[in-house]
């Protein structure tokens, strides 16, 4: 029967040529849309490996201030912590969650390839102010103050790219400005925590390391700090008023800016999803044309196809082969349409062009094969149970 | 040829038929009517019928245009219901049939030839041919083939197989029709003015494929014409008027 | 003879429902998105104050540093960078210079407001021409001094003082500094990023960026040409003088400088790391949305205007067997087919206008105000006319043109 209608659809290629292409075109839009929907739902599946509930970030700018910085910030930290409504404080440099600033390293083990990951250097408070959950060994803590070679922290990704099976604690990791040669550390590792994703849920999940923060000793200056505040709930503007006060009058010329980081995740959510919506609208669109065509193509078939489908009844079809017919010819015509689509889709991950995991592509077709043929399918139902209700005897009376 | 009618009979029938012999009925009509209702008129198109149709049998069907004829023809073929009376098949009355029991009787034991022949422009000859063996369970592609292939043998198109429809002229693909309404080797061939659209030689030659048909494999052929000369050669002639029969 | 047309056109178009609703609903959708999508970057690329003449600007925010041995970095430029050698780019050049919205906060009756305040400095307010609705900005001098002025808009007006209290001369405090108020402007779209923000004040003289040496900070360069021909001049200028920055052994600095438009499409394609040339991804992105957009649309009338023609053989072959002409019957299907392309752009430019309108007054509201361009709506209309003809009166014409036997014959088959 499949090659029957193959058949039907090759000799009338010029009409189903254009719904073809049609159909075609979709799928590569929708399999763009399947790609992205791929992303961010693998993203979600995984947990960001922090909690943000709580905590706000205070970014201070030091606008060149010529005092010696160390004191000042232990001051800050001090006072702050001490505030009614504030649990712990934690000063992390640039690399905090959703911060657009990522410091990027190469990082070397022996015998194993370089590795470019994220950078955090931060204290000891750092993992329990966010929650991060320890999967291995310790966060800093004051030992670190006596360790002949300097602690390094990593997460779940990056002990898993370097490690795989065997033991991490204790392995020495080589790091290296990504740009500047000159900015190298080592250190040991001590402890190795979960998959913790800077970007939160629909952050990549990339291999990150933690460095314990050294205060300079020949007082080099900064000209930006930022601190992790977690406070506790339903503590307000006023607490926030109160700490960027507490700031401005230990430091006299620094400028602070105080986010809850439940506002920088939901402008990274709202980054994350603008391009989905993009290409959601536009898919909509299509898909709104390809209904139309396909209700036109089969609508227009039916009624210039009355007396075969009388003819075929006459036969012996029965009403649901007809049906049948009409929803199968317009599942192989996307079928066939499908294929070339396929090849192309096939190229993206063959190709390695966007280096986004095999997995990502593979779903996305999947998705755009589902959505397309369920869409296609119900499309054609309703012709099609026109088709089956036409009468053999008043399709085949001869006029 | 015979081998191909007894593979007729051995293929599966949907009620257990009564052997055939010589002049049993095949086909047996009672008091069928049929009533076409519209909002504002009520048309009589049938009334009152009462005819048996034997195995072996040539009857011709004739009478003015819209006297029924071809209501009649839909009603034998199982494409269209009585509003009342019974049609028995075979000896079993195809009320009670379902759909799908129906569509198996059709394509088992009845072909149908058509005045504007009805073929598929976009399926070749042989494809067109193929179109009863389709719709058949347990026939795989090559036996179609091979079947489609001795239809059209016997209407002389062997050698045109791979043309299409619009490629032929019109008594070519009333034979083609014929070889369709053959590859599905019915007991029953109903043809509704089969040589209405084609001038007097091709006209002559497909009553003479007719003919030679119901001669030669006892093929049970009921035919509407319009045509007295040829309704004169079958072997019974019936006349309606105004959805009555009148001879 | 035009009328007998339109109206045979109109049973014509009610009598074949489906061809009319599916012409109507892929024109009026194509044009609905055109226009709303070419309104969404109108309202942040188009002519409007305070970017007012678009055609005149330039805007430099990032510089390509590149350092021997550590490859390429794109930087901004620092204050200091831009004051020191790039203030004079030629005659009636404006040169502006501005940092990126800090988020900061202020507090009012135990509420806290956040606000995005722009430090810039004089010549900004020469650049863009933003509309005042009392007092004036802040001079050169003044932002060269640091002085604790700022101009805020209408919104932070209201919320701060109240609706209807004078603003001007008052002290706001934000982020525990006292600013006294010079002006007020109309307020600033978010998506105009160059000019938008709540409160606009001098560089903090204590900035890092207004340290001498300090090449790189998160400021950019706003440049104006005295007229559009001015431009590749001033492109010009600004290179010259950027080669005759002294820099540090071989490392070299080259500016990027964009117009309002690509500095959009970087804005809009920055936050994703796709790519390096965020300007030509957007370019090939959205003509691909737009191609695709057209396309399908396209491929539907195309397909049904054929098999329309095959079903309407049989009806020219009895109209010429009456004795129409070639002329007349192409003339009906022109006719066909303005009516339906004018409809369905109608429709079109209804459904952009209300969208737009629900866009303007809720999700969008921050953006500002929204309305379709009359001049993309008659270009667009104008191009499904011609395609429509193409499509749909050629095979017409052609069909028009057999004879009457054997367009009847052509019907049969």
């Amino acid at each position: 029967m499949i090659r029957h209608l193959l058949k039907l659809i090759w000799r009338r290629k010029a009409a189903n040529g254009l719904l073809a292409l049609e159909l075609l075109l979709t799928f590569l839009v929708l399999f763009g849309l399947g790609c992205l929907v791929a992303v961010v739902g693998l993203a979600l599946r995984q947990p960001p490996g922090f909690s943000y509930e709580q905590v706000w970030t205070l970014r201070l700018a030091t606008n060149n201030d010529t005092l010696p910085q160390e004191p000042t910030l232990l001051r800050l930290q001090r006072q702050l912590g001490q505030q009614p409504g504030v649990e712990v404080v934690s000063l992390a440099m640039y690399s905090t969650p959703f911060s657009e600033y990522i410091m990027n390293s190469t990082a070397t083990v022996a015998g194993q390839p370089p590795l470019i990951v994220a950078e955090v250097e931060t204290d000891d408070q750092f993992a329990a102010l966010l929650e991060m959950p320890l999967l291995e060994g310790r966060w800093f803590d004051r030992r670190d103050e006596a360790a002949g070679l300097p602690p390094i922290i990593i997460n779940r990704e990056m002990r898993e790219a370097f490690f795989g099976n065997r033991p991490a604690l204790g392995q020495r990791i080589r790091l290296q400005h990504a740009l500047n040669e000159n900015e190298k550390a080592e250190g040991r590792v001590v402890g190795v925590v979960g998959s913790y994703r800077p970007g939160g849920e629909l952050g990549p999940p990339q291999p990150v390391v933690f460095r314990r923060r050294v205060p300079p000793a020949d007082g080099t200056r900064m000209f930006a700090y930022t601190l992790l505040v977690k406070v506790k709930p339903g503590t307000g503007a006023a607490l926030e008023q109160q700490l960027v006060r507490i700031v401005t009058a230990i430091t006299k010329t620094w400028t602070v800016s105080a986010t809850p980081l439940s506002d920088s995740r939901a402008l990274a959510l709202q980054t994350s999803l603008a391009p989905l919506l993009a290409v959601g609208i536009i898919s909509a669109f299509l898909l709104l044309n390809v209904a139309l065509g396909l209700f036109g193509m089969l609508w227009q078939a039916i009624s210039q196809r009355r007396d075969e489908i009388g003819l075929r009844r006459a036969l012996g079809a029965t009403a649901t082969d007809i049906g049948r017919q009409f929803v199968v010819e317009t599942l192989v015509l996307t079928t066939l349409a499908l294929l070339p689509g396929l090849f192309i889709a096939a190229q993206f991950p063959l190709l390695g062009v966007l280096g986004v995991s095999t997995h990502v592509y593979l779903l996305g077709m999947l998705l755009a094969l589902v959505v397309l043929y369920v869409f296609t399918l119900l499309c054609t139902l309703q012709p099609s149970w026109l088709a089956a209700r036409i009468q053999p005897a008043v399709a085949l009376r001869e006029e | 040829m015979t081998n191909l009618f007894a593979s007729a009979t051995d293929s599966p029938q949907p009620a257990a038929a009564p052997v055939a012999g010589p002049g049993r009925a095949v086909l047996q009509l009672t008091g069928i009517e049929k009533v076409y209702q519209t909002r504002t008129i009520e048309t009589v198109a049938l009334n009152h019928v009462n005819l048996t149709i034997h195995q072996g049998e040539f009857v011709s069907v004739m009478g003015p245009s819209g006297c029924g004829k071809s209501t009649l023809l839909s009603i034998m073929g199982l494409l269209d219901e009585p509003t009342s009376g019974t049609l028995e098949l075979d000896g079993r009355p195809v009320q009670s049939y379902s759909d799908k029991e129906l569509a198996r009787l059709r394509n088992h034991k009845i072909g149908f030839v058509f005045q504007s022949y009805h073929l598929i422009n976009d399926l070749s000859v042989l494809d067109n041919v193929e179109l009863p063996l389709l719709y058949r369970a347990g026939v795989g592609g090559k036996e179609r083939r091979q079947r489609a292939y001795a239809a059209l043998e016997k209407v002389g198109l062997g050698a045109r197989t791979g043309h299409f429809p619009s490629q032929l002229s019109g008594g070519q693909r009333q034979r083609v029709a014929i070889a369709r309404a053959l590859a599905g080797e019915p007991e029953i061939i109903l043809a509704d003015e089969p040589t209405g659209n084609l001038d007097s030689v091709m006209g002559e030659e497909i009553m003479d494929l007719l003919l030679t048909l119901n001669r030669e494999q006892g093929t049970t052929i009921v035919m509407v014409t319009h045509d007295e000369q040829q309704a004169l050669k079958t072997q019974r002639l019936i006349r309606f008027f105004d959805g009555s029969q009148v001879s | 003879m035009f009328l007998s047309y339109l109206k045979i056109a109109w049973k014509v178009l009610l009598r074949r429902k489906f061809f009319t609703l599916t012409s109507l609903v892929g024109i009026s959708f194509t044009l609905m998105i055109l226009l709303v999508g070419v309104a969404l970057y109108d309202r942040a690329a188009g002519a409007y104050a305070p970017e007012q003449y678009p055609d005149r600007l330039l805007f430099g925010s990032y510089m390509q540093l590149k350092m021997p041995g550590n490859g390429e970095m794109k930087v901004r430029p620092s204050y200091w960078l831009i004051n020191q050698h790039l203030r004079k780019l030629g005659p009636g050049v404006q040169v502006g210079i501005s940092a990126e919205v800090q988020a900061v906060a202020a507090y009012v009756g135990g509420r806290k407001l956040a606000l995005a305040l722009k430090p810039t400095d004089g010549g900004f307010w020469q650049v863009l021409q933003f509309r005042f609705l009392a007092g004036r900005p802040y001079s050169e001098r003044q932002a060269r001094s640091g002085e604790a002025v700022a101009v805020i808009s209408a919104r932070t007006a209201r919320q701060y003082f109240g609706a209807g209290q004078p603003a001007v001369g008052q002290v706001l405090e934000a982020n525990e500094k006292r600013y006294r108020v010079v002006g007020v402007v109309a307020d600033v779209p978010t998506m105009r990023f160059h000019a938008y923000a709540d409160l606009w004040t001098p560089y903090e003289p204590s900035a890092l960026e207004r340290q001498p040496e300090v090449p790189f900070g998160e400021s950019e360069l706003l440049l104006l040409a005295p007229s559009t021909a001015a431009v590749p001049d001033m492109r010009a200028a600004l290179r010259r003088a950027v080669a005759a920055i002294p820099m540090d052994g071989d490392s070299r600095i080259a500016f990027l400088p964009s117009t309002l438009g690509e500095s959009v499409a970087d804005r809009l394609l920055a936050r994703y790391n796709w790519t390096s040339k965020p300007v030509q991804l957007f370019r090939v992105l959205s003509g691909g949305a737009v191609a695709l957009l057209l396309l399908l649309p396209a491929l539907n009338l195309i397909s049904m205007n054929v098999s329309r023609m095959r079903e309407r053989a049989s009806e020219i072959g009895i109209r010429k067997a009456f004795g129409a002409t070639a002329g007349t019957l192409a003339g009906q299907f022109v006719v066909e087919t303005l009516v339906l392309t004018l409809l369905g752009g109608l429709l079109g430019l209804v459904l952009a206008a209300a969208l737009l309108r629900g866009l303007s007054n809720g999700y969008l509201a921050a953006y500002g105000h929204f309305q379709p361009s009359l001049v993309v709506f008659g270009w667009a209309l104008a191009a499904t006319l011609v395609f429509g003809l193409l499509s749909g009166a050629y095979p017409a014409w052609r069909m028009a043109r057999l004879s009457a036997v054997e367009a009847l014959k052509h019907a049969r088959a």
